[in-house]
């Protein structure tokens, strides 16, 4: 009776530690690549109407003849590490944005953010622009910058550009009509 | 596009998550694109893609279409659309890329279809590799080539091809012990032993390769165990780590192979510090069957009984644990938690959930739970919440711009009347073609030096009349001479006369010495008139601009409103119809996997309980004999 109790225990024993073969793995596979296909052509409708929307939105609610583009670009952040932006135009604040590090490693990399858009008469518009942050030597800095420009019925693109100045190892903050 | 550029492109995606790339950062020539950037950037895929799909429409990106195309098929390898970017990269490879890129770029996007279970993609991806890939790449891509073709059966295949890479590279342990598993699978398990003994004789140098030995002790020693080579299985099983990743199989291991050779106090110490562990694991289960077993082989009955006992209640409580959460039919608030732990909304393919402590109960599907099959599961779910969560915005959004439409419609119906009196007011006012004539005029006046021209009215009617005073007394001269009396009376008709000839020649006079300053004063008149013209010209035009940019009608706004809405409306019951099924699929995972842990620890408690009777009977029958 001994061996034979052995033997019983042994086999159990090597039941827990080999593998063993998953019953139903094909069908289940199925079912998950069914869902996953379903998900993924869902997920195709889904941007198609988003980017209808996106663009509804923009005719309506920015018509081509009055838009005005606000964007940010960054080159180079080894003089200045951007907490927040103040935009104001005409003589009103009308964005006030704080950064994240996500958002200004992308900014780094090349990316360009659209800040502000705006309605905008035709005619001479004023735009002046607060960058805060951390500026050479780990020290607060705060720079303004401003730009007159005449906006017609084309859409006009604005850019806020942060670069840096290599001969005197400083930020440069610019605001210029985007080339 | 240059092969540098795509790669930039391409390896940025993979690369996210591992190295940071500084690569050259390049101005892009339109805010639009570096905008897609920027999301890319922070990988928000949803959003790049939306603003990529919108540039390329509108023809805003000013950029390669090739550049902005691989873009798109990275962009949605980010966010899921894994066949949609296949497609992609399949028009971008075989179009425009070098053998070696395009090797390179099949070769991540066959490790993406495998991490994501389609191996037979995968595979069918590695085939369309050329050239040997640079550096660690190839090894990789060996190794990848054979998984592939163990997954998806193609057994022989996969070991004519390991032996291939290990004859390329005798260091492969990798390809090795894949070899050895594949040979394993064909029931070869001599020559599979041989090369997985070479692998475990390998040095370790680093967490993984200690991980990978660790794996292999354990195979080979559980052969050996299965085997009945007590004394071999044993010391693949004391080779292997006392708290690494295995250890809890090789802890039981080593018991029975110490067991099976009669070497007890070795098994007791093994399973002894097993059960002594929280009861995670079958394995540790196991070993509070085994522990008391072995008491009763050494006579110890009544130890063994009181371990027997104890395992019992323990196999209780779990399966009582076990039942009370295969009793919970609804496991979509559990996945929820899973799910909502993370609060960025955007995260790509590339999340992982691994945050679990606190969400489940069970710790025995805790390695289920990290699986390839649960997490790309658990993926789909959060993007089908994602998706739930947007569509409820954006229906809201089709009602706001409903009412936008109604308000435009409004003020349009004002502002286009009266615009288009303001435009026909203007049109009466036309100017143009009076200071046309009245220039030309000017001109003819200028190169004729015509004072007279430019004569007030009072010196017109001056000169009118100096003129016809003139005429008068030339008349009376002329006619009355000889008639009449006195002759004085003809000599002041002369005098006047000449007094008349006089005053009209001062008048003349004075008319010369002012011409400059009136034709100055003239053209200066008539620029300020034409400039005022012009800029009553440039008035209609932006009246007009603004009259063609009002839209006849927002019929149009209103249709594709309308269009879009009821998308919203089908995509929504998509996404409740999914998450049904996926709630389901992921329930059904779960208590399977629970189902599995239940019978073995069903089994153990009946070979408990048995043991016990048998124990018992044991005991009785000393009892008997002893009377």
């Amino acid at each position: 009776m001994s061996w034979f109790y052995k033997k019983r225990w042994l086999g159990i024993g090597l039941m827990s530690m080999l593998v063993l073969p998953v019953i139903g793995a094909a069908a289940d596979t199925q079912e998950f690549q069914s869902l996953d296909e379903q998900v993924e052509a869902l997920k195709k409708d889904v941007i198609s109407i988003n980017r209808e929307l996106f663009i509804l939105e923009e005719e309506l609610l920015f018509p081509v003849n009055t838009q005005t583009f606000f964007f940010l670009s960054m080159e180079g952040d080894t003089y200045f590490k951007l907490d927040s932006i103040k935009l104001t135009l005409d003589g009103k604040v009308v964005s006030n944005y704080l950064y994240t590090d996500r958002e200004v490693k992308a900014l780094s990399k090349g990316g360009v953010q659209k800040l502000h858009v705006e309605n905008l008469k035709k005619g001479e518009h004023e735009v002046v622009v607060i960058f805060t942050g951390t500026g050479p030597n780990g020290r607060d800095y705060r720079r303004g910058a401003s730009y007159i420009f005449v906006k017609t019925f084309d859409p006009k693109y604005i850019e806020l550009k942060i670069s840096e100045s290599q001969e005197k190892n400083q930020p440069k903050f610019l605001v210029k009509e985007w080339e | 596009m240059g092969v540098i550029q795509f790669f930039v492109l391409l390896l940025t995606l993979f690369c996210l998550f591992i190295t940071p790339i500084k690569a050259d950062v390049q101005r892009v020539n339109s805010p639009f694109y570096g905008e897609v950037l920027f999301n890319f950037n922070q990988q928000k895929f949803f959003s790049a893609i939306i603003q990529l799909e919108k540039g390329l429409s509108q023809g805003t990106l000013a950029v390669d279409a090739l550049e902005a195309k691989a873009l798109l098929g990275s962009l949605y390898l980010g966010y899921g659309l894994q066949r949609n970017a296949e497609q992609i990269f399949n028009r971008v490879l075989e179009t425009a890329v070098d053998k070696q890129s395009r090797d390179r770029a099949w070769f991540y996007l066959a490790k993406i279809q495998f991490q994501r279970g389609y191996y037979q993609l995968a595979y069918d991806h590695l085939e369309k590799i050329t050239l040997p890939l640079p550096g660690k790449l190839e090894d990789e891509r060996l190794t990848l080539t054979a998984l592939s073709l163990m997954k998806i059966n193609k057994v022989e295949q996969a070991i004519e091809f390991l032996e291939k890479q290990i004859k390329g590279n005798k260091n492969s342990v990798y390809a090795r012990s894949n070899l050895a598993i594949s040979l394993l699978k064909q029931g070869d398990q001599a020559l599979a032993i041989t090369l997985l003994n070479k692998v475990a004789a390998v040095p370790r140098q680093d967490a993984e390769s200690a991980a990978l030995i660790d794996r292999v002790n354990l195979l080979l020693a559980n052969l050996h165990l299965k085997n009945q080579q007590f004394e071999l299985a044993s010391q693949y099983f004391g080779q292997i780590e006392l708290h690494g990743r295995f250890s809890n199989p090789a802890l039981l291991g080593l018991g029975w192979s110490a067991f099976g050779i009669n070497e007890f106090a070795i098994a007791n110490t093994a399973w002894s510090e097993l059960a002594d562990r929280e009861p995670i694991d079958v394995n540790i289960l196991e070993a509070y069957l085994a522990k008391p077993y072995l008491l009763y082989q050494t006579g110890n009955y009544s130890d063994s009984l009181a371990e027997y006992k104890k395992a019992i209640d323990v196999y209780h409580q779990q399966l009582n644990s076990i039942d009370q959460q295969l009793e919970i039919t609804d496991f979509s608030e559990l996945i929820l938690a899973m799910v909502e732990l993370d609060s960025d909304d955007e995260i790509g393919w590339y999340w992982q959930h691994d945050v679990l402590e606190g969400v489940l109960q069970s710790p025995y599907i805790l390695e289920f739970i990290s699986s390839h099959k649960f997490q790309e599961s658990l993926k789909n779910y959060r993007d089908l919440l994602f998706i739930k969560k947007n569509l409820g915005k954006w229906l809201t959004s089709i009602h706001v711009f409903d009412d936008i439409v109604d308000v435009k419609v409004s003020a349009n119906s004002e502002l286009k009347p009266r615009a288009m009196d303001r435009l026909k007011q203007l049109s009466e006012q036309n100017h143009s073609k009076a200071i046309q004539v009245f220039s030309a005029r000017i001109s003819v006046i200028e190169m004729d030096e015509d004072a007279l021209a430019l004569a007030d009215s009072t010196e017109l009617k001056n000169l009118h009349q100096f003129r016809r005073v003139n005429e008068r007394i030339t008349y009376s001269l002329e006619n009355f001479e000889g008639k009449l009396k006195p002759a004085e009376l003809l000599g002041r008709m002369a005098d006047l006369q000449h007094k008349n000839r006089l005053l009209a020649g001062l008048l003349k006079w004075d008319l010369m010495t002012r011409y400059k300053i009136r034709l100055r004063n003239i053209k200066n008149n008539l620029s300020e008139l034409e400039k005022k013209n012009s800029h009553a010209d440039q008035y209609k035009r932006n009246i007009k601009e603004i009259i063609k940019s009002l839209p006849q009608n927002y019929d149009g706004h209103r249709q594709r409103l309308a269009t879009v809405a009821q998308q919203l409306k089908t995509a929504a019951d998509q996404v409740d119809s999914l998450l049904q099924q996926y709630d389901a699929y992921l329930h059904s995972m779960l208590v399977d996997e629970l189902v599995v842990v239940k019978e073995k620890i069903e089994i153990y408690r009946s070979q408990a309980l048995l043991s016990v009777a048998h124990i018992y009977d044991i005991n009785l029958k000393i009892d008997e004999d002893g009377q």
